[in-house]
Parts: C-alpha cells; sequence; structure tokens
C-alpha cells in the first residue's frame, strides 16, 4: 500500500489523526514533527524521557505512535505495553541492527534509522489502516527492518 | 613390568629355578643325622660320619634303637617329643647330649619330616658356656637406638659380626624384581667393600628364596665338604627322598658352593629379615677360611634376626609414612606453584621442590601446548616430538610407565642411554599434553657385583652355569632396562595427575570464560556503535534539512553543515579517545575557540560530561560561536566572550550552570525570528538534556545561560 498524497502535500489517512512521538533526539524528534506536521497528522509530543513518554501513552488520546527504543539508555518497553493495553498501533523506531526484541513485541513493525519519509509514511498507514486484531490474522506485514 | 626373558642362555638360568634343593639326599659332613621311626624309636635312615662322631659303626645304625650312645633320660626326652600330637615343625633344639666316645658333647636338634622324627647330632666345638638369650639381649640392646632404618641395619652387621666373629656380615635386600643390594656391611679391612653393590635374581634363586622364608638360618661351616648321603637313599615311611627343608645339616647346592668358592668364601652363614610374611632380606655372613659356629650363637642369631625384622618392618613403616607426608608436601606445592599461571608447563618445570624431587628418576621433560621444557637428562626434543605422538595414539590416558621403553616403541632404542625407563603423565583431558619422566639404562646407574669381563674358570659337567657367568647373561637382561618403577611411584604420579587435571580444566575454564566475557562485551560495544552511527546519520539528515532554512547561498548552506558535522566528529573523537565514558568539558571548549586566542576566556571547575551531553553541548556552543563570528562579538576585533561554568542547586536539584557572555561586539538587538541556529541551540540543550536555556539579547551583546541536570555529569573524584 502506498501512501496516498494529496496534492496539498497532506496525507489523507493522517488528517487529524493524533500521532505521539517518542525520540530522544531533537534534530531526529524535530524532523518527524515537521514531516508529520506537513502531512496533516495532529503531533502529541515529541518526548524523550521515558517517564514523560509513559504518562502520555497512559491517558492522552492518541490513534498511533512511534517509539525510540533507545531513551537516554532505557528501552521504551513500558510505553508499548501501555499502548498495547489500550489498544492504540504503534511501531518502533531504532538505530539498533540485531536488536532483540521481547517475545511480545515480535511481530510490531521497526522502522531502522535513519528513515525515508515514504517508509514512515507507509507504517503510519499500516497502523491506520487496520485495526491489531486484523494485523495478528495477517501475519503478511511486510518486514521493514532491513533483517 | 617384567623384562622378557632373554633368547640367549635361558635354559641356563631355569636350571637354578629347577633344581630341588630341599631333598638333596645327603648332608653337610660336619653332623650326623638320624631319622627314626616315632613308634619304635628305631633308625630307618642315617647320614654323617657316624664312626667319628658318635663311636658307632654304619652297621650298628640302621634298625637299631639309640640306647647305645644315649642315656636314659635323654631317650625319656625323646619318647616325649615323638608322642607330641603337635608336628614339630621348625628346628627344636632339643637337648645337649654327651657320647661315650672321646668324651664329645654333640647337640642334638629335632624337628619332624615326613613322619619322621630327625635328629641332627653336632660335635660343641666350642668350651664356653652360652646363654642365647643373653647374648640376644646384649645384641638387641646394641642397635635398638639407630632410629634410621640405614643406620639401624649397619648396626645390626656391626652386631652380628662381632657375635659371630665373621669376616665379612652384610646386610642384602631383595628388590621388587628379586633382584639384591647390598645395603650394610661390616668388614675385615683386608675385604674389598661389597656394601652398595646389586646382585642379579639369578644369585639366590627362587626356591631358595622359598627355603629363607621356612627355614630362617642357614649355615655352612666349611663349604669345601664332601657330602655324606642318606642311608638308605630313600625315606622307608615314604618311599622317597627324605625332605631336608628344615634340616640344619642340610647339604646346599653345588652351585652354591661354586658361587661361594668364587667369591673366596669358605664358611658362611644366612639369617632371614622377613617382615609381613615375606622375604624382605638376609643378614650374610661370610668367612674366608672354615668356620663353626655353636649352636647356642646361632638360636641367638635367629633369635635376633626375627626382632630386628620386626624393628625394621617399624622402622621402615615410619620412613614410609614420613615419606608419604613428604610427597603430599612436594605434591601440594607443585600444584601452587601452577595455579594462575598460563605456561603450566615452563611453572612446573621451574618448581622447586621439582618433578624428579616428586617421582625419582634422572630427567624429566613437560610437554604442554606443543611446548617443551626439559631437566635433566631427557631425550631431545626432536626425539621427544614422535615419542608423544605415539603416546597419543597408542598408550591409554592415565599413567604409562615402563622400564624398556624400546619394546614398546623402537625409535626409543637411540635413546636407551637416558630413556630405558619411561613414566608418562597425560595431564590434559584430550591426552596431548605431557609429564614424561626418564629413567636410564639399569647399568649406567647401578653397581653389579662380579665382572663379567673376567669370568672365572670352573669345570663344569657342560649343564650347569658357573654363577660369575650369570653376571653377564645378567647383563644382557638388563640391556635396555632401567631400575623398575614401584608400585608406590605410580600411585604418587596418578595423584599428582588429578591435581593437574584439576589446575588444567580451571585453566582452561577461565580462559574460555574470559574469551566468552570479552566476545559478549564486544558484541556489546558493536551494537551500541551501530546504534550511535545510525543516530548520528539520523541526526545529520536533520541537520543537512533544517541547514537550508536561512541559508542564503548554496555556499553558506555547504559550509554550515559542514562545521556543524565537524563540531559533532570532533566531539566524537574525544569520547572515542575516552573509550565512550565521557569528555572533560574544558577540553571541549578549548579545542573548539582555540581559533580566538584569549578573545574567548573559559572557566570552571574540571568535570566530564557524558557522551550525550558531550555533544549537545559542543554543538549548542558550535551554535553560539557560529552566532557570534557572524553579528556578534567574535565579528569585530574588539569583541570579547567569557564562557564560565559552575555547579549549583536550584530547588533541591543539582545542575551545571553554563554561561556564555559576549561583549565588545556590535549593539545587538532581538532578531525578528527564530533561525535554525537558535532553535538547535534551545534543543540540543532543551530538549536532547533536558535543560533550560534562556537568550538574553542584550545591548552590550547576547547573554546565554543554561542549566543541565547533574545526571550529565560524571563527577570528578579527586
Amino acid at each position: 500500500m502506498a501512501p496516498v498524497a494529496e496534492k496539498s502535500g497532506r496525507t489523507s489517512y493522517l488528517q487529524g489523526q493524533r500521532i505521539l512521538i517518542v525520540e530522544d533526539q531533537s534534530l531526529i524528534a524535530m524532523e518527524l514533527q515537521d514531516l508529520l506536521d506537513k502531512a496533516g497528522a495532529s503531533i502529541v509530543g515529541p518526548v524523550g524521557r521515558l517517564h514523560r513518554a509513559l504518562s502520555i501513552a497512559e491517558s492522552s488520546g492518541l490513534d498511533a505512535a512511534l517509539l525510540d527504543v533507545d531513551l537516554n539508555g532505557e528501552r521504551c518497553w513500558p510505553v508499548a505495553d501501555a499502548l498495547s493495553r489500550r489498544g492504540i498501533p504503534f511501531a518502533f523506531t531504532t538505530g539498533y541492527s540485531n536488536i532483540v526484541m521481547p517475545e511480545r513485541f515480535a511481530r510490531r513493525p521497526t522502522l531502522p534509522k535513519p528513515y525515508r519519509e515514504k517508509d514512515l509514511l507507509a507504517v503510519l498507514g499500516r497502523l491506520l489502516g487496520a485495526d491489531l486484531e486484523q494485523e495478528r490474522a495477517n501475519s503478511a506485514i511486510p518486514d521493514l527492518s532491513g533483517r | 613390568m617384567k623384562a622378557p626373558l632373554p633368547e640367549i642362555g635361558a635354559a641356563d638360568f631355569t636350571n637354578c629355578d629347577r633344581e630341588p634343593i630341599h631333598i638333596p639326599g645327603s648332608i653337610q659332613p660336619h653332623g650326623v643325622l638320624l631319622a627314626i621311626d616315632p613308634g619304635t624309636l628305631k633308625v630307618i635312615q642315617f647320614a654323617g660320619d657316624t664312626s667319628r662322631l658318635l663311636g658307632l659303626a654304619p652297621e650298628n645304625v640302621l634298625g637299631h634303637g639309640l640306647e647305645a650312645i644315649m642315656s636314659q633320660p635323654e631317650l625319656e626326652n625323646l619318647r616325649a617329643l615323638a608322642g607330641l600330637d603337635a608336628t614339630i615343625p621348625r628346628c627344636v633344639f632339643a637337648f645337649e647330649m654327651g657320647v661315650q666316645h672321646h668324651g664329645q658333647m654333640l647337640d642334638a636338634i629335632v624337628h619332624q619330616s615326613d613322619g619322621a622324627l630327625v635328629i641332627e647330632l653336632e660335635p660343641r666345638l666350642s668350651k664356653l658356656p652360652l646363654n642365647p638369650l643373653s647374648l640376644v639381649q646384649g645384641m638387641i640392646t646394641r642397635v635398638q637406638n639407630e632410629p634410621e632404618s640405614r643406620a639401624f641395619l649397619q648396626a645390626i652387621a656391626r652386631e652380628v659380626r662381632v657375635v659371630t666373629g665373621f669376616d665379612r656380615v652384610m646386610v642384602y635386600q631383595f628388590q621388587p624384581d628379586d633382584s639384591g643390594v647390598v645395603l650394610a656391611e661390616a668388614k675385615d679391612n683386608e675385604l674389598e667393600p661389597l656394601l652398595g653393590l646389586h646382585y642379579p635374581a639369578s644369585d639366590i634363586p627362587k626356591q631358595a628364596r622359598e627355603l629363607y622364608l621356612c627355614n630362617r638360618m642357614r649355615i655352612i661351616p666349611d663349604a669345601s665338604y664332601t657330602p655324606a648321603p642318606m642311608s638308605p637313599a630313600l625315606n622307608p615311611l615314604t618311599g622317597k627322598t627324605l625332605d631336608l627343608t628344615f634340616s640344619a645339616l642340610r647339604s646346599v647346592s653345588p652351585l652354591h658352593l661354586e658361587y661361594l668358592a668364587n667369591m673366596g668364601v669358605a664358611a658362611s652363614m644366612s639369617l632371614s629379615l622377613v617382615i609381613g610374611g615375606r622375604l624382605w632380606g638376609l643378614i650374610a655372613c661370610h668367612h674366608r677360611t672354615p668356620r663353626y659356629i655353636p649352636q647356642a650363637v646361632r638360636s641367638a642369631g635367629e633369635l635376633f634376626a626375627q626382632m630386628v625384622s620386626l624393628q625394621l618392618a617399624e622402622k621402615l613403616a615410619n620412613e614410609l609414612q614420613a615419606e608419604r607426608l613428604h610427597m603430599r608436601k612436594i605434591h601440594a606445592e607443585l600444584v601452587e606453584t601452577m595455579v594462575g599461571q598460563d605456561d603450566l608447563g615452563g611453572a612446573l618445570i621451574r618448581a622447586r621442590p621439582s618433578l624428579l624431587d616428586y617421582i625419582p628418576a634422572q630427567g624429566v621433560a613437560v610437554w604442554w601446548e606443543g611446548k617443551v621444557t626439559r631437566l635433566g637428562p631427557t631425550p631431545t626434543e626432536e626425539q621427544l616430538g614422535p615419542l608423544v605422538e605415539w603416546l597419543n595414539g597408542s598408550v591409554p590416558e592415565g599413567v604409562f610407565m615402563t622400564d624398556c621403553l624400546a619394546s614398546h616403541f623402537a625409535p626409543a632404542r637411540d635413546y636407551a642411554d637416558v630413556a630405558s625407563g619411561l613414566l608418562a603423565l597425560s595431564i590434559s583431558r584430550t591426552p596431548k599434553d605431557y609429564v614424561l619422566w626418564f629413567r636410564p639404562e639399569v647399568s649406567r646407574t647401578v653397581n653389579w657385583a662380579g665382572n663379567p669381563a673376567k669370568p672365572v674358570d670352573i669345570a663344569h659337567d657342560g649343564l650347569r652355569i658357573s654363577p660369575r657367568k650369570s653376571f653377564a647373561a645378567w647383563k644382557e637382561i638388563v640391556r635396555g632396562h632401567s631400575t623398575p618403577w614401584a608400585e608406590s611411584i605410580a600411585d604418587a604420579a596418578q595423584s599428582l595427575r588429578l591435581s593437574i587435571l584439576d589446575v588444567v580444566l580451571r585453566h582452561q575454564d577461565k580462559v574460555l570464560q574470559e574469551r566468552e566475557r570479552v566476545r559478549i562485551h564486544q558484541d556489546f560495544l558493536m551494537a551500541e556503535l551501530d546504534h550511535r552511527v545510525k543516530n548520528t546519520l539520523a541526526t545529520i539528515q536533520a541537520l543537512v534539512k533544517y541547514s537550508s532554512t536561512g541559508a542564503g547561498s548554496m555556499e553558506d548552506l555547504t559550509t554550515g553543515i559542514q562545521e556543524r558535522v565537524h563540531a559533532m566528529a570532533r566531539t566524537h573523537g574525544f569520547l572515542a579517545q575516552n573509550r565512550w565514558e565521557g569528555v572533560d568539558l574544558h577540553k571541549v571548549m578549548a579545542e573548539q575557540f582555540a581559533p580566538f586566542g584569549e578573545r574567548v576566556t573559559i572557566a570552571g571547575p574540571k568535570l566530564m560530561l557524558r557522551p550525550k551531553a558531550a555533544l549537545s553541548i559542543s554543538l549548542a556552543l558550535h551554535e553560539l560561536m557560529t552566532n557570534a563570528a557572524k553579528y556578534g562579538a567574535l565579528s569585530m576585533a574588539s569583541g570579547l566572550v567569557e564562557i564560565a561554568w559552575s555547579v549549583r542547586t536550584r530547588d533541591g536539584e543539582r545542575g551545571l550552570v553554563l554561561g556564555w557572555v559576549e561583549q565588545g561586539g556590535p549593539p545587538v538587538a532581538p532578531p525578528a525570528r527564530m533561525g535554525f541556529g537558535r532553535l538547535l541551540l534551545e534543543r540540543s540543550l532543551g530538549y536532547d538534556l533536558d535543560g533550560e536555556v534562556s537568550l538574553d539579547f542584550r545591548h552590550t551583546g547576547l547573554v546565554c545561560t543554561a542549566m543541565i541536570p547533574f545526571e550529565h555529569v560524571i563527577e570528578h573524584k579527586e
């Protein structure tokens, strides 16, 4: 599924969607924010600290999330768990090539850094286009981790 | 390991072992032997010169009673002995009796054999009244204070010589291979010493050793005697030759007489030393002229030998125990030397006390991880390679001992002089590492009695060989052999092996663990490096994108990106130097502002920044510097920048406070819009480090203040 970009630069399925950005590197977070902003999404964050990300993930209204695996030396798993509990779709972003994910997250999409704009939009499209139940049933999620 | 019998002269040796010496059918003629039917007390067999010693013509002996030569009480004694239910296996000194003929006194010794009562009568040649018990008491008193076994044996030889008057008294010990060695000697000054000499096992053949165990005293007053035959030849009670095992007068092997004659010995006496039911050795007495030993002295000697055997057993047991303790100590010291050493082979060889103190051998080599270290005479390194290869392929792991290596491994013939004996200890689980002890060929270490180069000419009937010639043949047997390895040595080697294996395994475990630890650490470092590189690339991707904002020309864009990437790269460089542990803040500043010389002053306590803070702060400083160089204090020659930092506590939180104060530059006004540089400055300190940044665009110059949480600082321990 290719991202559908409208003439205005907005992407239809991102319109008004509340996307949480968890990323501890300011420049990368800034870039993400700009990109999604232009695509029409409504950004929550960005946040770079685990405890802040966790409180947002537990309570804010969200449609999807992008989680950086390493947050100043801490793993983002508690945030992922909170999102899972609430049924909010999310994708991981990481600079690690061979990271071993906890078993419970093995089928979540992972976006390797540095990523291209179109790959990012494709992952978000997948997160927003289908709910988790369908994702589980359909295991043919393209592997974007580069592995 | 027993030496195989040689091809040559094999018959000659078994000759000795086959001779039935307990039924010679004759006696030594210095006494008379009478075999009596215990029922009738009449003589059924006799030997010796009855006419001369008893005044009885032979025809008046056989079939007669003993009334003619014995008194009534003596006959009663004899009757009582004959009526005893218990057998009398050993010689019993029954009584002394006077013989009417020439008024000669005789000693009568009685024992039972083959159903007959055997009476042996010897003339008492000594006039001195001797009490065997007090004689023994005196002898024992004079030897028992020697605590050490060798000195004790020497005292025994000396004491026996004093009491018996023999020219030479030796204590002779049987070795595990039945050869013998002279351990102590007391002798006439004129005689050549035999102390320390070894004798082949064939010198005292097997059945002679067995007889010494049964009958613990043997005496030959005159080795040049002519044997007196038994008459009749066979015992009428059994129809066989009378068994003279326990006879004092038993005629000895002609081979032995030949042997004595060769040695210039005319009289001999042997007393057995028996320990734990085993013939340990002999007290061997020699005299150059015929010598008769009175019965009382013989009894004393026999008792003395029994008593010193017991004492010797105790001393040897004590010495063995002390030796074991000593070995255990050496063992412990050897193992201790190895612990924590990478070169176990070298450590073992260098250890003092050495491997040669632990296992008695002349040379030792340690083959460890393909490297060989040696001590004492051993085969060469070139010779050891094939030997170890052979051991690996042919010998099960553990302890391997041989006293004739060449019979197992033919190439060893070339170095039999240093390595006829081998004790090999495999000291790793896959048997590729060894400790190898070597013993030289036996003839190089041992003094052999007799000189095979000077055979003594003795006429013989061609069936028997002379004892002297046996030495030469013995030399052939021992060619290529070392002294044998005792069983106790195998035990000691096995116990050392277990200890070494333990150390080796622990050593290998340690090496493996260390390798695994390094591997895990390297994997971790690789993953972290990967993570950093990817994040850096992502950051640069963003940098490139944002640097274009506000860049006037392509050149400005390129320079802006280059400078920022350069600032990041420089900090990466510092971090790499410190193994990514941290960077000295002062160093970051000094390097960055070096081009401005004294126009930029830097002041603050020494502290280290964690990697992420170092990268963010250096990027922030870069932006401040770029701004100052374009629009602020550093754009004019008069402008100055003061950078200062300190550690402060605010609202209970410790933090690093960084100040940037520009002055002397052009007048400053707050910018109309937020440039990327300012965004980068605020984000890298505010977002990345969770700090606070304030910019004050004073007229005199920009003032920037930042508070960074103290978690980004590695406290400097002075």
